[in-house]
């Protein structure tokens, strides 16, 4: 059961004391450290945790008492027991003196062996003890430790398992019309003559396959981005871009999207905002943001605003005026796999907020959010114009 | 003859598309609806109430529970039969006795249920 050593200090300036000490101990198992004076014996509570100290008083330079209240002083030994031996001072001004300086029992010589080894072994047992009860604590702190991890990795694996049933939902509803098109197709031309369908219902057809082909790849793409984040394998392709420029193209390609929302987008600001970014990842989190605005606000006007050609950061702020996000949903939005409103009400992965704050990230820029529930939102873009 | 008109109310605007198209293309008059309300609106306007309406449950604004609610409450409405397309199967199976179709749906299912209710 006694696997731990068991140290003890024995201070005394005369060898033969030392030696008979040693002697008293012999048979307890204690590993024994002897110091001829209180400067030796400062250097050995540094290196070891003493159950106790046995501290000769009278000494040469350095008293007992004053290197009691030395031994004191380091945080190894502020606490370790010394008993004060002596042959001389035995009256009761000095043992006060000695319990002043630290002491926790005294011993007078001659010393008798039985009653130093008894009083040195309350002092051991104790030391055993205390020993036990931190090495439990630590125990205990690491349990705690490791439950509040497999809390926080249960409430991670459970939102991974919402974000795989929703994501599973929003890739299958492109599936829904992509198939019922095909299979009207087979059927249509199954007899290997014309369908008896007017042409412009055909193309109408199937543009709106190949525009779910188009959505089905996006949200694949979404996927494989938010996996190359977890793994910090996106990689980024800087060159001069004006954001100007950059923004206003994607108006012009999302002119359909934004006419079918009847928002009116108008597009402020500075003209020639120029910075090294890389385009492809820029013009995605536009994107999301403009998405966004959108979906969360049809039928309202959108601003965009574009400043800093004279700065060291860049920004695009674009302001809608639909549903808005409450101060506590704004915590959360940024997050992998949240969303401020519910899937079932409002379609895509809920990634747009994240993959975007990510790439922003990795141009050391920032994005932020100004918003109020039912008071539309405003997204902040920050980048530096310097690669 | 008279009644193969179906209603079909869903937000995603390609399913609805196709939705059309495909009942179009096998014979039946297709009005749609991009949520309840709108959904509402249409039943109001048509001279003659749908023979059957496939409706989605989970829209943005008035959801296709919002639909039911105002639909069975209706003197004349609630006698219009209601097919729920969703893909979310617990939840439409939970509504209540209406038929139930999961997304994504196979032709011939889409077709064998409007055909149990426009002959």
């Amino acid at each position: 059961m006694r696997e731990v050593l068991v140290r003890i200090l024995i201070v005394d300036d005369k060898p033969e004391n030392l030696i008979a000490m040693q002697a008293a101990f012999k048979d307890c198992g204690y590993g024994i450290t002897v110091a001829l004076s209180g400067k030796e014996a400062l250097e050995h509570v540094q290196d070891y945790d003493f159950a106790c100290i046995l501290l000769d008083v009278q000494m040469p330079v350095m008293d007992g008492f004053e290197a009691a209240k030395l031994i004191r002083k380091y945080p190894r030994s502020k606490s370790t027991p010394i008993i004060f031996a002596t042959a001389i001072h035995r009256t009761e001004a000095y043992e006060e003196m000695g319990y002043v300086a630290g002491a926790v029992d005294y011993i007078f010589k001659p010393l008798n062996t039985a009653i130093l080894r008894a009083k040195v072994r309350v002092f051991v047992e104790l030391f055993l003890q205390s020993k036990e009860l931190r090495q439990k604590n630590i125990l205990l702190e690491e349990a705690i430790g490791r439950a509040k991890e497999n809390e926080q990795l249960k409430q991670a694996l459970a939102a991974r398992d919402e974000f795989l049933l929703m994501a599973s939902h929003e890739l299958m509803t492109p599936i829904t019309p992509l198939s019922l098109q095909l299979q009207t197709f087979i059927e249509l031309f199954k007899e290997g003559k014309p369908p008896q369908v007017e042409p412009a219902r055909l193309i109408r057809m199937l543009n709106t396959s190949q525009g779910q082909v188009e959505r089905l790849s996006r949200l694949v793409g979404e996927l494989v981005d938010v996996s190359k984040l977890s793994s910090q394998k996106l990689e980024i392709h800087k060159e001069k871009l004006n954001l100007h420029t950059l923004t206003k193209k994607v108006l012009e390609d999302f002119s359909e999207e934004i006419k079918k929302s009847h928002c009116e987008v108008s597009l402020v600001g500075e003209e020639e905002v120029c910075g090294v970014w890389d385009s492809f990842r820029i013009e995605q989190v536009v994107i999301n943001l403009l998405k966004n605005s959108l979906k969360y606000g049809p039928g309202k006007p959108i601003e965009i605003t574009i400043r800093g050609s004279h700065h060291a950061y860049a920004s695009l702020a674009i302001l809608d005026h639909g549903i808005g996000i409450s101060k506590r949903d704004q915590l959360r939005i940024f997050d992998r796999f949240e969303r401020a409103v519910s899937a079932k009400s409002y379609s895509g992965l809920g990634l747009g907020l994240y993959i975007s704050q990510q790439i922003v990230e990795l141009h050391q820029g920032r994005i932020k959010v100004d918003s109020e529930l039912g008071g539309g939102s405003k997204f902040t873009v920050e980048l530096p114009c310097e690669a | 003859m008279e009644c193969k008109s179906i209603l079909v109310i869903d937000d995603d605007p390609a399913i609805l598309q196709t939705m059309q198209d495909v009942l179009e293309i096998h014979g039946f008059r297709v009005h749609t609806a991009v949520d309840g309300a709108d959904g509402i609106r249409v039943l109001q306007d048509m001279v003659i109430p749908p023979c059957v309406v496939l409706l989605d449950l989970m829209m943005p604004g008035m959801n296709g529970w919002g639909f039911l609610d105002y639909q069975k409450g209706h003197p004349v409405f609630s006698k219009v039969p209601v097919v729920l397309c969703s893909a979310y199967e617990a939840s439409a199976r939970s509504v209540g006795k209406e038929p139930v179709l999961i997304k994504p749906v196979k032709l011939d299912t889409l077709l064998a249920a409007v055909k149990v209710f426009c002959a």
